[in-house]
């Protein structure tokens, strides 16, 4: 009897860590994290001296629920397409292991509980930004990439606003230095998601998405807009030197990794071919790390007032 | 049928120029724009206040600058030759060419690098004065253009190995051309409003 009772708990022990597992996967936790990554570079550069240790934390805790929350949002809304693509069959909606409308209950529920924790304990700018994060990629992005390639320049607001959102909760306004942390954001995503697209051009088209490589078979356009967005980067990436946020080491550093990145898309120009999206794809996933440490590693504190 | 009504319609006018250059020029105009709002505020800044340079600060390097005025022309003068090779149908000429304007866009941004370098161990910072910001502002964002300019002419020029330029590339050199000249006209008028006035 007890060993029946044994095996029965076991048994839904299981179960329950089964389905923990499938609520994790729902907030795709490698966003996430990416996300909380470049809010805490945000925090960190608008902090003025040391940095406020809980302030930081609550900003954490509500992003990162927020961005949980859009993910799942997102994977509810697009469950029917990633059914028909190969990379996101076997995500938990569409391979049958969660209820849909469960997972809108979780998601909904997440974004308000983080967008309420930000707005009580951060403030309001910030849980603004958040929630503008949150609609712009749900109900614009989402929907506009069975419509439009420039779907690409609309997803790339989304992922940009995180380390405004850090700069703001830190500093209480937006200030040059958050927007330009938000604009060399914005652009960088631009290569990184066209080198993304030319890598899974066969299953984004089966899912029914008009991404740029999709619409333009041949990777001429893919390969010219990829480099132009490099050549767009570079500058902007010395920007916050310029505003007297980081120093020269920094200046230095983002010139060597803009030139690498950049010539890092030569090749793609010349032959939009899987192998050199995958170094460009490698290659911006290098770069944006690099230049957040730099950064970090660089920054000016101005003098306590 | 739906396309009944496609189809009665009267064949469309011929465009009075084609898609390829109308888009070429609205960017150029949008870069037009840029430019001509940083010089404005520029002007501005420059005329409301007093001494220009501030006291103590190093003033610009006129020669060195006129000098580097004389290698972009150069440059525009020898992609006006590449056209001309390419006009008559010759491949090597126009690869030659291509070649040497993207060399003098090198140079010019070489002797940009210099210049900054220049000023900024004479103690000329970016931030601090309005002299300071104003004039890197004005010389980065056009040599950021310029060094867009000095990539897509050598990637031409790479690419052009055989004895004969297929029609699509015909049209990117003639776009590339306007980028390139408008690059150096812009310059040109930056010489004029930060060194000469």
């Amino acid at each position: 009897m007890s060993a029946m009772n044994e095996a029965a708990q076991s048994l839904t022990r299981a179960a329950a860590r089964a389905r923990f597992a499938d609520f994790l996967e729902l907030t795709k936790p490698r966003v996430t994290v990416l996300v909380l990554v470049t809010t805490l570079v945000g925090f960190y550069l608008a902090s003025q001296g040391p940095m406020d240790l809980l302030l930081l934390l609550n900003t954490l805790v509500g992003t990162a629920l927020v961005a949980a929350g859009t993910s799942a949002l997102n994977q509810y809304v697009e469950r029917e397409e990633d059914g028909r693509m190969a990379r996101t069959r076997l995500r938990p909606l569409p391979a049958g292991r969660l209820d849909p409308a469960h997972a809108l209950i979780f998601a909904s529920a997440a974004s308000v509980t983080g967008l309420l924790h930000l707005a009580f304990t951060v403030n309001l700018l910030t849980a603004g930004l958040a929630a503008l994060t949150l609609l712009s990629y749900v109900f614009v992005y989402t929907p506009l990439k069975r419509k439009t390639s420039l779907c690409t320049l609309v997803g790339a607001i989304p992922g940009a606003l995180p380390p405004l959102g850090g700069w703001t909760a830190a500093h209480g306004e937006i200030a040059a230095g958050g927007i330009a942390l938000f604009a060399i954001l914005f652009v960088w995503q631009l290569p990184h998601a066209l080198a993304i697209a030319i890598l899974y051009r066969d299953d984004y088209a089966r899912g029914g998405f008009l991404l740029l490589p999709i619409v333009d078979p041949d990777g001429g356009a893919t390969g010219r807009q990829i480099m132009a967005h490099c050549l767009v980067l570079l500058p902007l990436s010395l920007v916050p030197t310029m505003l007297d946020v980081t120093g020269p080491f920094y200046f230095y550093g983002a010139l060597v990794l803009g030139l690498g990145l950049t010539a890092c898309a030569v090749p793609i120009l010349l032959n939009a071919s899987a192998r050199a999206a995958r170094r460009m794809l490698l290659a911006s996933v290098v770069y944006l790390p690099l230049l957040l440490c730099l950064m970090a590693f660089d920054r000016t504190v101005p003098p306590l007032r | 049928m739906k396309n009944d009504s496609l189809s009665e319609r009267p064949a469309a006018p011929r465009p009075a120029t084609e898609n390829y250059r109308l888009g070429t020029l609205v960017f150029l105009m949008a870069g037009t724009m840029l430019f001509a709002g940083l010089v404005g505020g520029y002007l501005v800044l420059r005329y409301a206040s007093g001494a220009w340079p501030g006291p103590g600060l190093p003033h610009l390097p006129v020669r060195l600058a006129g000098f580097n005025t004389a290698v972009i022309a150069l440059s525009s003068l020898a992609f006006h030759l590449a056209v001309r090779s390419l006009r008559g149908l010759d491949a090597r000429g126009l690869r030659r060419w291509l070649f040497a304007a993207a060399g003098l866009g090198a140079l010019f941004l070489l002797l940009q690098v210099a210049q900054w370098s220049l000023l900024v161990r004479g103690g000329l910072s970016f931030s601090g004065t309005t002299y300071g910001t104003t004039f890197y502002t004005l010389t980065g964002v056009h040599a950021a253009h310029a060094f867009s300019g000095v990539v897509w002419l050598s990637l031409i020029a790479l690419r052009q190995r055989e004895l004969w330029v297929p029609a699509k590339r015909q049209r990117t050199i003639e776009v590339c051309g306007l980028y390139w000249h408008f690059v150096g006209l812009v310059w040109l008028g930056l010489y004029v409003v930060l060194y000469v006035i």
